[in-house]
């Protein structure tokens, strides 16, 4: 049985900038009204069974407290979902409600209300509270005469008496003296061993081998990775080292293509599978949960695929997969990469939900596959390919596929579709005439989210092209555009950004990609100058700059879109 | 707001602290709740009976300040801490998981265990001036909990708001002033009556406050209704605060729910 289960969540807060006031004005802070979003918490699934003891661990900021907040349910998560089975403790911060007036038995009692406990519960703790805490008489003096180790100590020993099934901490158990640490661990293995689910945050390495069965390691508000405690710690430890994992050659071997194309267009329209469970229906759902065909590229989609269990089976898995027309795989989440697990189904009737709140996908025609697989994707249970189409409306001359969240630097706006060049009239060989006509296109620089120059990114980044070019005075920029575009290294046409060019002499124009989520494999970037009067190409590099792209996600596909996954599956004993 | 029963024992904690902490410490304690309310009465009685000459009918105008000023006393006092309450648990929201309704509703508590020993040495007064009682007394309670149910409607609100706006402080300040100066609370009913035109009078006793304050008078002084020029009818006497009240409770709350959500944006700024 599961104890917690975290589905895509994430937490944003907003970022406070206090922008500058001119001098003579009040001290109130306006600028307080221009807040940006950040993430603290993002794309984590997490699946944490009972009696499993489970460390957070990262650097400071990397989104463990956050985590730990929303478990134990004082921060509520900006999206995705958190399913809890049995009460639970958070000893994270102790003490909520403390009065300074009050004495340590009023506080006990406040606090203990605080936590869920009635008054007669607490009335038949407090002898073994007052006990744990070692306060003796103390606990009749006003708490604000207490040390504030006294205070945790009280805290802590509140907390500890409460009832729960599920354990969060947070460093407390370095609370008190060498005795009373000594105390907190003999507690917390006592806790093992009555088989309560723990999620220990902590940057004590040692604790986290000795005492944990896994570990989750956190970066910038992601997971980083997740194993064996011990391995973990040792990942962790290079991470603290290095601050990036691991140096630029190693990361390059870490880049794998993810699958790119489907393989098995001829068999579109065709299921297979051995047939225990049985995909009745595969439905696109737009607004208001209707049923649809076509969506606009900035509506959420909600993929609804209906089954029946012939059989109780265990340990099974749903995938989806989605397509352009002609192959190109565009992302296909599982839940086994996603980490949830799914361990029973009975016999009957049910449904299994994808949401993707922004399919980022340009206008054209999809196929979507999904599949209930066995529990390591060796067979199918039932495998429809390509069975269902979707169609996002839209106009897309260029035939771009992803409509990626960038902008140039210092623009706010995109330019019209129809000012982009279309197609570009690029080969498939990459090449360039980077200097013609007076234009002089520079190298194209990739910058990663410390800013600093690279060529290899991690998913979910943020990601900079820094273009630097040249025209000469004589030459007329009435109308022209420059335009950069990413392309798959197989040629396939991601995403373009135009902006119209308002000066002459040397230009230097960063392209923002805010978090970036291609998924691994590598990638180049083209860039030209085109006149958007003549419709004439004047100068371009064509994929003559690459990158690459690594994660340490497993999804298929070229972008990694938000998603969330649901379901309603039959419950029935195994037969 | 299903689970109101499940909580009793924290709201009562909850209420529990707020009374300790405002009574623990003071020499005469518990008898501020008292000695303030009353005092107030006496300035006022001072200013406008002896100084402003006005005066109420068939009644001492001390019984017409003190019904006024405690029921209002309650009111105000309970928005006022309602408006603080959820910054100043800081401690509370940041830590732990409890719902936050229960803040407010413990400041509208607190304000009612101080409102009703008030109530008490009311009725002292009432028998000591030899006021006539009138035998709707026995709808005291529902009075009580029509204007309870108004006042944590408007406490939810404001504690809600205050967190992301925190001009919301100022402006119930004023709020409070001007409402409070729109009922008959420091003057009587006639004076308006006699002075300004009776659409504007309708518009008058709109005043959810406005009604409640009759009722009070209504169920305690035999007479008063008379007392009201016609105004005193059933749809302003009762329809009108239970109406109000439903709205502020129903809107009051879905404020709070709203406001919710992006406390943890706001809370620590």
């Amino acid at each position: 049985m599961e104890a917690i289960r975290l589905n895509n969540v994430g937490r944003k807060f907003r970022k406070f900038i206090n922008t500058e006031v001119p001098s003579g004005t009040d001290d109130f802070p306006r600028g307080a009204r221009h807040a940006d979003d950040f993430w603290a918490l993002r794309n984590v699934y997490m699946n944490i069974a009972q009696k499993e003891i489970v460390a957070c661990i990262g650097r400071n900021g990397s989104g463990k407290t956050t985590l730990l907040n929303i478990i134990a349910g004082t921060l509520p998560p900006s999206e995705g979902e958190v399913a809890l089975s049995g009460r639970v403790s958070a000893l994270l911060t102790l003490g909520a409600g403390f009065q300074d007036e009050f004495t340590g038995r009023e506080n006990v009692y406040l606090n203990g209300s605080l936590l869920g406990l009635s008054k007669t519960e607490i009335e038949k703790r407090f002898g073994s509270i007052l006990e744990f805490s070692e306060l003796g008489d103390f606990i009749n003096a006003p708490l604000g005469t207490y040390s504030s180790g006294m205070k945790m100590r009280l805290g802590f020993s509140i907390a500890v008496h409460n009832d729960f099934e599920i354990l969060l901490t947070d460093e407390i158990i370095a609370v008190g003296d060498m005795y009373f640490q000594k105390k907190c661990f003999q507690k917390m293995t006592e806790f093992k061993r009555q088989g309560k689910a723990m999620l220990i945050a902590t940057q004590d390495m040692e604790l986290v081998r000795r005492f944990c069965d896994r570990a989750y390691l956190f970066e910038d508000g992601q997971v980083l990775s997740s194993g064996k405690a011990g391995e973990t710690v040792e990942q962790y430890e290079k991470l603290l080292n290095k601050k990036k994992i691991l140096s630029e050659n190693s990361r390059l071997k870490m880049v794998r293509e993810t699958k790119r194309w489907a393989t098995d267009i001829p068999e579109w329209g065709k299921s297979e599978g051995t047939g225990e469970v049985l995909i009745k229906k595969i439905a696109c759902l737009g607004r208001w949960g209707m049923e649809t065909d076509s969506l606009t590229p900035a509506q959420k989609l909600t993929i609804r695929v209906y089954f029946e269990a012939k059989e109780a089976i265990d340990n099974f898995h749903f995938g989806v997969a989605i397509f352009r027309e002609d192959g190109v795989y565009c992302y296909g989440p599982n839940t086994r990469i996603d980490g949830l697990a799914l361990n029973r189904i009975g016999r009957g009737r049910g449904y299994f939900d994808l949401k993707i709140k922004e399919p980022l996908l340009c206008p054209g025609q999809y196929y979507i596959s999904v599949a209930v697989w066995d529990e390591k994707e060796v067979f199918a249970y039932d495998y429809h390919k390509g069975k269902c189409r979707l169609e996002i409306k839209g106009s897309n001359p260029s035939g771009q596929l992803l409509c990626l969240p960038g902008s140039w630097e210092g623009q706010r706006a995109d330019l019209d579709a129809d000012t982009e060049p279309v197609n570009l009239y690029l080969s498939d060989k990459w090449e360039g005439q980077g200097e013609r006509a007076g234009i002089q296109l520079g190298i194209i620089r990739f910058l990663n989210n410390y800013g600093s120059e690279d060529s290899c990114f991690v998913t979910g980044r943020d990601f900079k092209i820094k273009i630097d070019c040249n025209i000469a005075d004589t030459v007329d920029i009435n109308g022209f555009i420059l335009w950069l575009g990413i392309y798959r290294s197989d040629g396939v046409y991601c995403c373009g950004k135009a902006k119209k060019i308002s000066s002459r002499g040397a230009l230097t124009e960063v392209l923002v990609f805010p978090k970036l989520k291609l998924l691994p494999g590598g990638y180049r970037a083209s860039l030209c100058v085109f006149d958007a009067r003549k419709k004439a190409l004047i100068s371009f590099t064509h994929g003559l700059a690459a990158f690459n792209m690594i994660s340490d996600k497993q999804d298929h596909g070229t972008i990694y879109l938000d998603h969330l996954w649901s379901w309603h599956i039959p419950k029935g004993a195994l037969s | 707001m299903k689970n109101l029963l499940k909580y009793r024992d924290l709201l009562w904690q909850l209420a529990l602290r707020d009374i300790k902490l405002q009574y623990q410490r003071p020499f005469l304690g518990f008898l501020w709740m008292l000695i303030i309310p009353f005092s107030t009465a006496i300035i006022y009685k001072i200013l406008f009976s002896d100084f402003f000459r006005i005066s109420s009918k068939n009644y001492p105008f001390f019984i017409h300040l003190i019904t006024a000023l405690l029921p209002w006393n309650y009111f105000a006092s309970s928005v006022q801490r309602a408006n603080r309450c959820i910054l100043e648990s800081r401690n509370i929201v940041n830590r732990i998981r409890v719902p936050l309704y229960l803040l407010p509703a413990a400041a509208v508590l607190v304000n009612l265990i101080n409102f009703l020993p008030t109530l008490i040495i009311l009725f002292g007064f009432l028998i000591g001036f030899k006021v006539q009682i009138s035998a709707m007394i026995i709808f005291l309670p529902f009075v009580i909990l029509i204007h309870s149910i108004m006042t944590l409607g408007i406490s939810f609100a404001v504690a809600g708001l205050q967190v992301i706006y925190r001009d919301v402080e100022y402006v119930v300040q004023i709020a409070l002033m001007t409402i409070f100066f729109l009922t008959p609370s420091v003057y009587t009913f006639d004076e308006i009556a006699g002075r300004v035109s009776p659409a504007l009078i309708k518009i008058y006793m709109l005043n959810p406050f406005t009604g409640i304050l009759n009722l009070y008078r209504a169920v305690l002084i035999k007479g008063y209704v008379g007392d009201l020029s016609g105004y005193g009818t059933f749809l302003n006497m009762v329809i009108n605060p239970l109406l109000w009240g439903a709205v502020f409770i129903l809107a009051g709350y879905a404020i709070f729910k709203a406001c919710e959500k992006k406390f943890f944006d706001f809370i620590n700024i």
